[in-house]
């Protein structure tokens, strides 16, 4: 496990070059941006001087990496004291913005991917029993519709059927009515806070502000963990275990569930490890259409504005994630199956 | 004495190709009875229609089928019985027990299920049949996952899941398949003894004679989905009255004593080949004209029964 965190480190800094790299290599220029149409071309050169948009590129990474100590002078700063520098739109510290942002993404991405394992792993393994019958072939509907839906139509659908025709749930307006106070907690997410702190009223409207955008991202990570639980499925329903666990009396749900779903979840569960990966990066257009205030509405508005900064914390955090996120699939597993010991 | 199994007239088919034409067996309550022939001969398949566990194109149908007098043909019936009133015990022990739990834990879940046992009382019910089947330090098999334990011990545990419930009758499909064989012998003389401990009935499936000499009380000799020769242990050792069944001993035999068996020509047909009245006649070194078109005659004689126009009458036949 140590020595796995240990190769993480080249993995990121390359991530790091890289994101700086192509970010500079933009068009735009945020000088520009940060002074306005209005400004005049010299007070444009004196926010380029003050933001240390002259360097070098060379010595702006390492300005970037290391702080002021680079230049020689005083003063802290840089990646390696885990400052991510000061967003030039907003002019916040750039941890500061993500952090207020990413509970946001990580309450909408960890609700979607819930909502498409709890529909996609019972309903794969009922479609493996149940092969060539009408159930497999509705799954096989729903696969093929997973797939071809892109997830920011699926949420607007869901918003008119919802929100405007039914009137059931709430409109596209972020992960409270506007005004409400927000709830305190140590997570960040207001379900979980809301939960904790025993408010149930606040509950509530943080659950039916989360249903439609919960829907949406995870709607098209369906198709895929349906259909690898639904054939892996097939391959554990042939196994010597089922027929002696069969012989032995198991039958029903308690097979099915237990027995089988158990065997059969190792590669649900990397599916389902790169596609959260996937939707943290990709959950850019589900937030613009909810509003919903997270990370990659923060990307996104540092993208156009090319917040250098921001868009370098951005490309890290994502990198940051999938890593994160391909530990503890490589945890579940172990969990799972005890054949797979963490080296 | 009534028969606690009785089978008359099964027949399966796969897709279409018959598997089983006709086999009558019936295993009497408190004896062991082997099942012989060679792979293909319907062996297994004849133990998992018992069980309703047969392949999911398979179809069965049974003349009659009833155990302890009760109707085994609905379906329901045969389902309910496994595990309960049947025992299974598999080949392959080491695939057959779920890789995931830890075997204690498959074991009690099993008591759990049969026997509405709740958790103390079966983990302590569990550690006992681990020490029923011969297993000495039954709480560290008891914590291992199967990957963690021998083939044989996988063995053991496996029979004592199929002794969980209880049951009348315990069916072994090849149980030593895929073990040592210094264990081979060790894991039936085991099935033998748990099974008379028991008082329970025993369905031996193999294809070693030798193993059935040691263990079994009846016979029944398979070939090409039916039963061709079934008699007492003794009697079909002391002169098959089935040529093939003859033959088998007389491989058994001489393997046995160190000779060089002749061997039996030609090959077991496979399901859908044409077959002869008597699907033996092609092999047989005793089949005349008849015994290519007219269905051979039920033989009953010097305790055994065989189905057979020209039966070994003399003994074992010698090479």
């Amino acid at each position: 496990m140590t020595r796995r965190l240990a190769a993480l480190i080249p993995i990121l800094l390359g991530v790091t070059l890289l994101a700086f790299v192509v970010s500079h290599a933009l068009p735009g220029d945020p000088a520009r941006q940060y002074a306005g149409i209005n400004a005049s071309e010299a007070q444009v050169e004196a926010i380029r001087e003050r933001l240390g948009l002259n360097e070098s590129l060379p010595v702006q990474y390492c300005v970037y990496m290391i702080g002021q100590t680079c230049l020689g002078e005083p003063g802290g700063g840089g990646l390696i004291r885990g400052d991510l520098g000061e967003s030039i739109r907003t002019g916040f510290s750039v941890a500061q913005d993500v952090g207020a942002r990413l509970p946001a993404t990580i309450e909408m991405v960890a609700a979607g991917m819930l909502f498409a394992l709890v529909v996609a792993l019972p309903l794969g393994v009922w479609a493996a029993v149940r092969k060539g019958k009408l159930l497999d072939k509705f799954c096989r509907f729903i696969s093929t519709l997973g797939v071809a839906v892109p997830d920011f139509w699926l949420a607007m659908i869901l918003l008119l059927i919802f929100f405007i025709v039914l009137e059931w749930l709430p409109g596209p307006v972020g992960r409270l009515p506007i005004g409400a106070t927000t709830p305190d907690g140590p997570t960040g997410l207001y379900v979980i806070d809301s939960l904790v702190s025993g408010d149930w009223e606040t509950f509530r409207t943080a659950v039916k502000h989360l249903l439609l955008p919960m829907v949406a991202i995870g709607f098209p990570a369906v198709a895929p963990i349906l259909r690898l639980t639904r054939n892996a499925t097939l391959s554990v329903l042939n196994s010597d275990y089922i027929a002696f666990g069969r012989a032995a009396g198991l039958r029903g749900a308690p097979l099915y569930l237990k027995y089988v779903l158990r065997n059969a979840l190792p590669g649900a569960v990397t599916m389902a490890g790169l596609i959260a990966g996937y939707m943290i990066g990709g959950a850019v257009l589900v937030e613009r259409v909810f509003s919903w205030p997270g990370v990659g509405l923060y990307g996104y508005n540092s993208l156009i504005n090319t917040d250098y900064p921001a868009i370098q914390a951005y490309v890290l955090l994502s990198a940051v994630t999938y890593t994160v996120v391909f530990l503890a699939v490589d945890l579940v597993q172990s969990l799972i199956d005890p054949r797979v010991r963490l080296k | 004495m009534s028969a606690l199994l009785e089978v008359r007239g099964l027949e399966v088919s796969i897709a279409g190709l018959p598997i089983l034409r006709g086999v009558d067996m019936e295993v009497k309550p408190g004896e062991i009875l082997g099942v012989v022939g060679e792979t293909g001969a319907g062996k297994s398949m004849t133990a998992r229609s018992v069980l309703d566990l047969l392949p999911a194109k398979a179809t069965a149908s049974f003349a009659t089928c009833t155990f302890a007098g009760q109707d085994f043909i609905p379906p329901k019936a045969r389902q309910e019985a496994r595990g309960h009133r049947i025992g299974f015990v598999p080949q392959r022990p080491r695939g057959s027990l779920n890789p995931v739990f830890r075997v204690g834990n498959q074991l009690s879940a099993t008591l759990r299920r049969l026997r509405d046992m709740g958790r103390r009382e079966a983990r302590g019910e569990a550690l006992d049949l681990l020490r029923s089947v011969r297993i000495t330090d039954p709480e560290r098999v008891y914590r291992s996952f199967p990957h963690e334990l021998s083939g044989g011990m996988c063995q053991r545990v496996c029979i004592a899941i199929a002794l969980a419930g209880e049951p009348e009758l315990i069916i072994a499909d090849e149980p030593t398949t895929g073990l040592d064989v210094t264990i081979q012998a060790e894991i039936l003389r085991l099935l033998g003894e748990v099974i008379s401990e028991r008082n329970a009935a025993g369905m031996l499936i193999t294809h070693d004679l030798g193993v059935v000499a040691d263990v079994c009380d009846r016979v029944a000799v398979m070939y090409a989905g039916r039963v061709v020769n079934v008699g007492a242990t003794a009697e079909i050792y002391r002169g098959a009255l089935h040529p093939y069944a003859n033959r088998l001993v007389s491989i058994a035999t001489s393997l046995d004593s160190g000779g060089t068996p002749r061997e039996v020509p030609g090959r077991v047909p496979n399901p859908g080949d044409h077959l002869a009245a008597c699907a033996f006649a092609p092999r047989c070194f005793r089949a005349g004209p008849g015994c290519f078109d007219r269905e051979p005659p039920l033989v009953n004689q010097s305790g055994q029964v065989a189905f057979c126009h020209h039966p070994v009458t003399a003994g074992v036949v010698p090479r």
